[in-house]
């Protein structure tokens, strides 16, 4: 038996359980497809209490935190959250993490379950190495914490009925931290789906009474299956991979995510990275077929393999199979290549990633 | 065995007795659970022959492939074309519309290999 969240005891009875990175969670609830469908066309909620939540706390944490993750956080409003990735000295990528701006003093991070040790290690190292730091606070606070997020059309409505207050009006990547029967509870306009959402962060006792205020309110309870669905079909990398330790944000296509301007871990790997040719680069395909890509299956062009599959599933949303995968040339989208899936090669059109834009 | 009467397999497959030597082949409840959301089934052609136990077609899920291994053997008589368009009937109908293939069998001495239905019961009991 793994590690539970708090939610693990509101789950219900048809809750189908696996192991990730060492957390009993739910990969489905109901139907993998159904929940997607929920998220798409209504409302539904994850329990993401797995992920890891940090708190950095201390006078000189922006420039702490600057030197190791790609995002500019001067630049951040209070109150404003942004996408970015913790990188190695090579660009390589140690963890992708939103980065939550409480206070000129006071960063949140929230990471990846599987990485979060990493990160804490990463973190914790790098405080040791310079005196300045010394006095800066690094609180792992998962473990006495729950996450929720809150994924749909249909989730702003759900959000004002939960809290009794506008919160459609809070921007994509901003938060409010507020003020819930006297916890604190931090509300951010992010997610893993594509879709409008929120993620509501607070403690263990008040997670668990919103997971079942939410189920009151016939918010779909979505498992692991159906968040990976909709943020292959949403285009999100996913660390483990399209994103790796060795793989850099360029490779990615996720360049927009690196701020250079700055004196940081990665910037002389990073000025190599830019200035040479990519030996790889993310894309996007749809399956004209039947079959459903996954994870290394061989991408073939020209009767040539040039790289491997690194998600598939099949797309409820666009009625049809869809991939992410590494290639080793620049071929344009449009253009037609076959995915080796068991021995067959299926029929697949390059596409731009998002598939489907909100 | 009589017309109707159904057997099971570990591999939780179904064979239901048509007639004529005959047997209707699908998945058990249990397997499509496990499976969750199917959404390919791929059958061997008609006319093709089969082992007991052996391999005649694949059941893709969101999650996964799995092999579709026949309870009986002999050869492929009918497929459920229906299947093709609405591979969601693996998951609501499984013993009934749901159906994967027909087999005419070779040997119906190879039922005594086969579960009854409290006997299949009590197997996944211990699952």
């Amino acid at each position: 038996m793994g590690k539970q969240t708090i939610l693990y005891k509101n789950y219900n009875e048809y809750a189908k359980i696996i192991d990730f990175h060492g957390w009993d969670l739910p990969i489905q609830f109901t139907s993998i497809l159904g929940e997607v469908n929920s998220v798409r066309s209504d409302v539904g909620m994850f329990d993401v209490s797995h992920m890891g939540r940090i708190m950095c706390e201390g006078e000189a944490v922006i420039d702490f935190l600057n030197y190791l993750l790609t995002g500019e956080l001067n630049k951040l409003s209070i109150n404003q959250a942004s996408y970015m990735f913790l990188c190695d000295s090579n660009s390589g990528i140690i963890d992708d993490l939103v980065a939550y701006k409480i206070s000129d003093y006071k960063i949140m991070i929230v990471c990846n379950a599987g990485n979060k040790d990493d990160v804490v290690n990463v973190l914790k190292t790098h405080r040791s190495s310079n005196l300045k730091y010394g006095s800066l606070i690094i609180n792992d606070f998962t473990n006495n914490s729950g996450m929720i997020a809150v994924q749909g059309p249909n989730s702003p409505m759900i959000l004002n009925k939960l809290f009794e207050s506008k919160f459609e009006n809070i921007k994509r990547f901003n938060f409010a931290s507020i003020l819930k029967d006297n916890h604190e509870v931090i509300i951010s306009r992010t997610g893993y789906t594509g879709e409008v959402g929120y993620e509501i962060i607070t403690n263990l006792e008040l997670s668990s009474s919103i997971w079942d205020k939410l189920i009151n309110l016939n918010v779909t309870p979505c498992g692991l299956g159906s968040r990976d669905v909709l943020r292959i079909e949403a285009g999100l990398s996913l660390h483990g991979n399209e994103i790796t330790s060795d793989i850099n944000p360029y490779e990615a296509e996720l360049s927009r995510f690196v701020n250079n301007d700055k004196q940081s871990v990665y910037s002389r790997s990073w000025n190599n990275i830019i200035n040479t040719a990519t030996k790889k680069m993310l894309i996007g395909f749809i399956i004209n077929g039947r079959g459903i890509p996954r994870s290394n299956n061989s991408i073939i062009y020209n009767g040539e393999s040039i790289g491997y599959v690194t998600s598939g599933t099949f797309s409820p949303t666009l009625g049809t199979p869809i991939g992410l995968g590494f290639i080793n040339r620049n071929i344009g989208q449009g253009s037609s290549i076959q995915v080796d899936i068991r021995g067959k090669k299926i029929a697949a059109i390059i596409t731009k990633i998002p598939f489907l834009r909100r | 065995m009589v017309e109707n009467e159904i057997r099971f397999s570990k591999e939780h497959e179904w064979a239901k007795l048509e007639g004529d030597g005959v047997f209707i082949v699908g998945v058990t409840d249990f397997a499509q659970e496990q499976m969750g959301d199917v959404v390919y089934v791929e059958i061997d052609d008609i006319g093709t022959p089969c082992k007991q136990f052996g391999k005649v077609g694949e059941i893709e899920s969101v999650k996964a492939v799995s092999d579709l291994y026949t309870p009986v053997g002999g050869q492929i008589v009918e497929t459920n074309d229906e299947l093709f368009d609405n591979p969601e009937l693996v998951n609501n109908d499984p013993l009934t519309n749901g159906w994967m293939l027909k087999i005419k069998v070779s040997d119906i001495n190879e039922i005594s290999n086969l579960m009854t239905e409290q006997e299949y019961k009590d197997y996944i009991k211990n699952l």
